[in-house]
């Protein structure tokens, strides 16, 4: 059953990935094929194979933190290597660049009358509404306010101390770089610390 | 929910971090094995692509920076002799013992595998991860990396092999 890495490995064994992944002209596929008809080591090898190299190509995706994208793009638009002395001491200060790519690397539509809202500790203004809001939306290069539409379930309430952001996380027209609550959670941290 | 139009326009840098950008961290996070080194990449490979975007010819545009940010961690390999933080497939202490179910490749955990394919040496763990994670073929692994196609499957297949070994304990 185990395999002696010392032992002459079937001759069929190297293509059984090229296999899984399509990569076999038609020929030496179906040749490949008529072979593991005929040899249950190779067969396994295949069934092994194959749940490996499923769980590789559905392992979670990564996105970065919003802090690092809020910072990265900062630095690559001043063409700052990752060497750079200055690049990584820099993340936790703010700037509108920064701000707009809160929401543009993030692929998030703010709707920026929530940010507005409760600045004196109201109720969350109207999407769409207030002096702060508006100047939230210039500075965060913010265009769209829609709220979420009706029977659109992801638009998320991030609390953020007193205040309140709404993101829309509906938007997936655009890969992203996060939809899970902690992440937008992050994301309207990073945002509010800019606004406040 | 529908995708913008795709124009073969040369998109901008920002286009490339805003409609790639998690493509490009979760290519970077596994060619490195950690978070530190992913944005270090990622930050690297999106200032070469601000510099070299006019050079860019329309096609596979994933393919064309999965392979833009490996020639980057390569770089960096070569230079700074940079290893992944995961443990060797045959680290004593991590290699699990045999299990008698036949199907525990499927049954390990996320991070475990995580682990093991940061522990891949470089020249599988690129070529798995360009193949599973990154979805290239092997031609476009074959370019990305500068071996021949027959050298992209060998490593392909002796990485899965190596993966297989370390989260199963069985050497093959
Ligand atoms: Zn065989």
């Amino acid at each position: 059953m185990i395999d002696q890495t010392t032992s002459t490995p079937c001759p069929w064994d190297e293509l059984i990935s090229a296999l899984l992944d399509g990569e076999l002209d038609e020929t030496e596929a179906q040749a490949l094929e008529a072979h593991l008809a005929d040899h249950a080591e190779c067969r396994s090898e295949l069934d092994e194979l194959a749940r490996v190299r499923q769980r590789v190509r559905t392992l979670p995706m990564r996105s970065g933190t919003p802090a690092f994208w809020l910072r990265v793009v900062d630095d690559v638009a001043s063409d700052r290597p990752s060497s750079s002395p200055t690049a990584q001491d820099r993340a936790a200060v703010a700037s509108p660049a920064r701000l707009r790519w809160a929401s543009v690397a993030a692929s998030v539509v703010i709707l920026a009358a929530g940010i507005a809202g409760t600045r004196g500790g109201g109720a969350p203004a109207t999407p769409g509404s207030g002096t702060t809001a508006s100047r939230a939306a210039v500075i965060a290069g913010i265009t769209a306010t829609r709220a979420p539409a009706e029977g659109d379930s992801a638009g998320e309430d991030v609390n953020v101390g007193d205040g309140t952001v709404v993101v829309d996380v509906t938007s997936t027209t655009i890969p992203g770089l996060g939809s899970d609550p902690e992440w937008l959670q992050e994301l309207a941290d990073a945002i509010n610390d800019v606004l406040n | 929910m529908s995708l913008p139009p795709v124009t073969d326009a040369i998109p901008t840098w920002e286009d490339v971090a805003r409609t790639h950008g998690r493509f490009l961290y979760t290519v970077a996070y596994r060619l490195t094995g950690n978070d530190d080194d992913a944005q270090d990449l990622v930050q690297d490979t999106l200032l070469r692509v601000r510099r070299g975007l006019a050079g860019y010819q329309p096609g596979n545009f994933e393919a064309w920076l999965a392979r833009i940010c490996t020639n980057v961690f390569l770089d960096d390999v070569r230079r700074r002799r940079r290893r992944p933080v995961g443990f060797l497939p045959d680290d004593p202490d991590r290699v699990m013992t045999p299990a008698p179910a036949a199907d525990e490749a499927s049954t390990m955990l996320p991070r475990d595998l995580e682990l093991a394919v940061a522990g891949l040496p470089d020249e599988f763990r690129t070529a798995v991860v360009l193949c599973d994670v990154a979805g290239l073929s092997y031609e476009d692994i074959a370019i990305a990396l500068g071996i021949p196609v027959g050298t992209v499957r060998s490593r392909i297949h002796r990485g899965r092999k190596i993966l297989r070994a370390a989260l199963t304990g069985m050497p093959r």
